[in-house]
């Protein structure tokens, strides 16, 4: 696992290589300010909270495309031959684009901080930075679960688009479809408890400036597992 | 040998199930050990509130009751997101607070922390289907009233085709019974066309009123209530009626100017009106004796939208708009545009919701006043202000405590008697018996009264303790020190010295800034942080009050009793118990520290200093002494923060007054899990004004232009320098 760092930053650097991931960043940011715009007037409470729940709808579709090329153009190019002929474990492999995106991520991230520093700057009597705090933790594990099913869609596919496209199609399925479900009225007692115990319903504590330990638990066994999965898609090209 | 022996290659297929199989076990065991991981880690959860207001806290007395608890509750919110059920003009509604989702946010810490509570959010617009469900689920489980209103619904229309046949058969007949010319000017006369208006107006009076109860009948939920209304409305109408037609009928009858056809008509007429009359009254009373109706509860509360339900097992609370959203009418003034923000009473509201439906009796507080008129009475909004103590009464009634009143004297009610209004009924002694006395320890008033001076209440409230009542006492200053009743527990109260302080200097000229610093320029004010280590006042520490004036509390140990001394009289400015009471009231008399001298130490009193004390008899009841009245005033209570006030927010300036009553109380009724503090609720920053041009150079120029831009600037200087 200690050459992960190494592939990790391989990476990174090649998202800024790419311009896929400034299109990506820019209409991130568009949507981010827009969002932010409706949020930010005299008046209204200084607070993310509405911004970060949305955030996680934008994060369906831009973590799909940003993850779609991390294995499935290894696939496609051949060059996992090559990658897997280094000394590097799968594990190594799988960890190091992990992290990769993930840094990525944390730098689509960054430019929001603006609106945090704007809201410090004009709210009164003072700025509650607790669910900031929160909301940014909240945002950040949701991101890593995310990244986590997007390099896993990514790890069984050649082609990008198919990966994108399951990885949103799943990432639907966990966020959305249950935070719909749970607002109809016709929703079984089971079936509610279920759309309880997924992304939305425990993302909506963290943007509300509560912490609680077990969606932190959650989220980082629900990452790990798709790490996993990945790595075991990634062992397979050796016995299929 | 076994090298000599050949190696059969596994076939694809044998490769698949092997490794295949092999991940599959691995892959289950891992998401078996996450979800194992994550449901351990949800039961053995810990929550941080981040919110510096502690908005998603429950306050430890409510975590308390609803661990406690062991009787499924069922919280739902009937809040709506479309439109606050508030008079706030359109421009105004862009600056209001969401009102649903704290409401929502709240249930959800009660789910979290309680095992037998569930909570459901339901928008009445948005989800109709919700609502019918909701319908259905407080009819079938309080369905015993809504079944005894439907079978009323069902069975008037016996009774009233009864009615009308037989008002259909009497209207003939009095047509027929009549001469064929009557005098109308005469009493007879009016009489009989009064009588057969009335006889010929029963079938169309009882069409108009089954039309107005199937009308009533087919909304949604059912409005039995209303209908059964209507029938017994129509009943009485119709019992009156008859009972008139009766009496005149009985009149009449042996008239002699009353033609005899008419008069024959009549006497055998009166016991078929009586039979309707009976019909009527029959139906009425059954009427009557229906029990309330949960259904039209929560038609109430669906009419009334922004509603929260609490269903207990056998009863169901809601709770209004305008109880969790309380604008106080006396903060208006403190705000620039008269508008304060409604402040969060969700949780004191449901929690209180809660205790009524759960606790198996209602624990009395009595407020004992030594004459004079009620103190604690509520007001009625617009029309008469409260008592000076009715928000204390209304915060112990809010935790489900039965507050009561009583003069002690018995001099108010003869007062009022005297001068033709007689005042309410006030509890009897029994009644007070085993309540907590909250005793107003006040002087006697300067002009002597005609009935002489109010008796003493010391030697009450002694034989209420010793009968192992509790008590919180009171006292002002110049009061009488209820030596006989506190002797025996080791307290007395110096109501002939009040605490004071030397007085603090200020910057020179004129008012200081800091609003602190200018009310503690009068001796009598200390800023107290510090209530004691006893249990009721620990959770206090830190948490701002002030009593004033306050009178030195001394207590001296003795068996057989457990005292802790409260309020200590803070000592950062040289401060004593001034005995020269007279001066420190005034305020402008010259107040300074004069040792105690000679024999009888005659002079002020020293510190250390305490103006409260809590005493606690060994297997019996407990006592809490204050040397102050005004703290739990409504002035004091309600006495907001100027600067956030500045700014629309109503939050008190001194909390820990009244938390130091209400833990008083709590300790005095053994509700020792009560005794805490809640963090003030949904006190939330917003967004200051700024003009037009330095909002769109943020919002477009920096959101949407600048950041964007500074990204697709960057990736066009890497595609330049990777293209050279």
């Amino acid at each position: 696992m200690t050459k992960a760092p190494i592939i990790a930053r391989r990476e990174l650097s090649s998202y800024f290589y790419s311009p896929i991931a400034y299109v990506a960043m820019t209409l991130f940011l568009l949507a981010t300010g827009f969002l932010f715009w409706s949020d930010f007037q005299p008046g209204q409470i200084a607070a993310m909270r509405s911004l970060f729940e949305w955030m996680v709808w934008l994060l369906v579709f831009v973590i799909p495309v940003l993850c779609m090329g991390l294995m499935a153009q290894e696939w496609a190019t051949g060059t996992v031959e090559t990658l897997m002929t280094a000394p590097l474990s799968e594990t190594d492999v799988i960890l190091g684009k992990f992290l990769g995106s993930f840094a990525f991520f944390m730098v689509l991230l960054l430019p929001t901080l603006v609106y945090v520093a704007l809201l410090g700057m004009y709210s009164r009597p003072g700025f509650d930075y607790g669910p900031i705090f929160s909301g940014y933790v909240g945002i950040i594990l949701v991101g890593a679960l995310f990244i986590a099913i997007g390099l896993f869609c990514s790890s069984l596919t050649k082609s990008q688009v198919v990966a994108a496209v399951a990885a949103a199609a799943i990432l639907f399925v966990v966020t959305i479809v249950p935070k719909w479900a749970s607002e109809k009225a016709t929703l079984p007692r089971f079936w509610r408890g279920v759309a309880d115990q997924l992304v939305f319903r425990r993302y909506a504590d963290f943007s509300r400036g509560v912490l609680d330990t077990g969606h932190l638990v959650f989220f980082i066994a629900a990452t790990a597992v798709f790490l996993f999965l990945s790595v075991k898609v990634l062992e397979s090209r050796r016995w299929k | 040998m076994s090298e000599n022996k050949t190696v059969i290659p596994e076939t694809q297929k044998e490769r698949w199930v092997k490794y295949g199989a092999n991940v599959a076990i691995a892959s289950v065991v891992v998401v078996l050990l996450a979800a194992a991981a994550t449901w351990l880690a949800q039961d053995f959860n810990r929550r941080v509130d981040t919110t510096s207001a502690g908005l998603y806290s429950l306050k430890p007395q409510t975590v308390n009751i609803i661990k406690n608890n062991k009787s499924d509750i069922k919280i739902i919110s009937l809040y709506t997101r479309t439109k606050p059920n508030v008079s706030y003009s359109s421009e105004e509604m862009g600056q209001l607070p969401d009102f649903a989702q704290p409401v929502a946010d709240l249930l959800d810490e009660y789910k979290r922390k309680g095992s037998k509570i569930d909570v459901e959010v339901v928008d009445p617009l948005e989800q109709p289907t919700k609502v019918d469900q909701l319908i259905r689920e407080v009819t079938e489980k309080y369905g015993g009233e809504v079944q005894k209103y439907k079978a009323v619904c069902e069975e008037y229309p016996k009774t009233y085709e009864q009615i009308a046949k037989m008002a259909g058969e009497e209207a003939k007949k009095v047509q027929a019974a009549l001469p064929e010319q009557i005098d109308a000017n005469e009493d007879l006369g009016q009489t009989l066309f009064l009588t057969i208006a009335t006889v010929q107006g029963f079938p169309k009076f009882l069409e108009n009123t089954k039309e107005s109860i199937e009308k009533r009948l087919k909304q949604k939920p059912p409005d039995y209530k209303g209908a059964v209304n209507s029938i017994e409305q129509g009943m009485n109408t119709l019992s009156q009626l008859a009972a008139r037609i009766v009496d005149d009928f009985v009149k009449s009858k042996d008239d002699a100017k009353v033609p005899q056809k008419i008069r024959t008509y009549m006497a055998e007429s009166v016991p078929r009106y009586e039979q309707i009359k009976k019909l009527a009254d029959d139906l009425a009373k059954r009427i009557k004796d229906l029990g309330e109706l949960k259904l039209d509860t929560l038609r109430q509360s669906l009419r009334e939208r922004d509603a929260i339900l609490v269903m207990g097992q056998k009863e169901m609370r809601v709770i209004s708009f305008e109880k969790v959203w309380q604008v106080p009418d006396d903060a208006r003034g403190y705000t620039p545009d008269g508008k304060p923000r409604p402040r969060f009473a969700g949780e004191q509201q449901i929690t209180s919701a809660i205790l009524s439906l759960t606790a198996p009796s209602k624990p009395k507080v009595v407020f004992l006043r030594p004459g004079g008129g009620p103190l604690a009475q509520p007001g009625i909004p617009g029309f008469r202000p409260g008592g000076p103590l009715s928000q204390i009464a209304m915060r112990l009634a809010d935790y489900n405590f039965e507050v009561l009143e009583k003069d002690i004297s018995g001099m108010w009610a003869m007062q009022s008697q005297m001068q033709g209004m007689p005042a309410a009924p006030e509890p009897s002694d029994e009644q007070i018996k085993d309540a907590i006395w909250v005793v107003l320890d006040l002087p006697a008033p300067p002009q002597r009264s005609p009935m002489g001076p109010p008796p003493s209440i010391a030697p009450k409230l002694a034989a209420h303790l010793k009968e192992g009542g509790s008590a919180v006492i009171l006292a002002l200053p110049q009061a009488e020190p209820l030596a006989a009743a506190l002797d025996e527990w080791g307290v007395k109260i110096r109501t002939d010295a009040i605490a004071v302080h030397e007085p603090v200097k200020s910057a020179p000229g004129g008012r200081a800034n800091d609003f602190i610093e200018e009310v503690q320029r009068n001796p009598m004010i200390f800023l107290l942080r510090d209530y004691g280590d006893h249990p009721l006042a620990k959770p206090l520490k830190s948490l701002e009050g002030v009593l004033v004036p306050m009178c030195v509390v001394e207590a001296w140990e003795k068996p057989g009793y457990k005292m802790s001394r409260l309020v200590p009289v803070p000592q950062t400015l040289k401060s004593w118990g001034e005995t020269n009471i007279e001066a420190a009231l005034r305020g402008g008399g010259v107040v300074e520290y004069n040792a105690p001298k000679g024999a009888s130490l005659d002079g002020d009193l020293p510190p250390p200093l305490f103006a409260g004390v809590a005493v606690e008899k060994d297997k019996a009841g407990r006592i809490v002494v204050f040397g102050s009245v005004q703290f739990i005033l409504n002035d004091m209570l309600s006495f907001s923060d100027p600067t956030l006030a500045k700014q629309g927010i109503i939050v008190s300036r001194f909390p820990a007054n009244g938390e130091l009553f209400m833990n008083s109380v709590f300790w005095l009724a053994k509700m020792d899990p009560m005794l805490a503090i809640s963090p003030s609720a949904m006190e939330v920053s917003r967004i200051a004004e700024m003009s037009p041009a330095v909002l769109n150079t943020w919002r477009i120029g920096v959101l949407l232009i600048v950041l964007p831009g500074l990204v697709i600037v960057a990736g066009m200087l890497v595609y330049v320098a990777r293209r050279d």
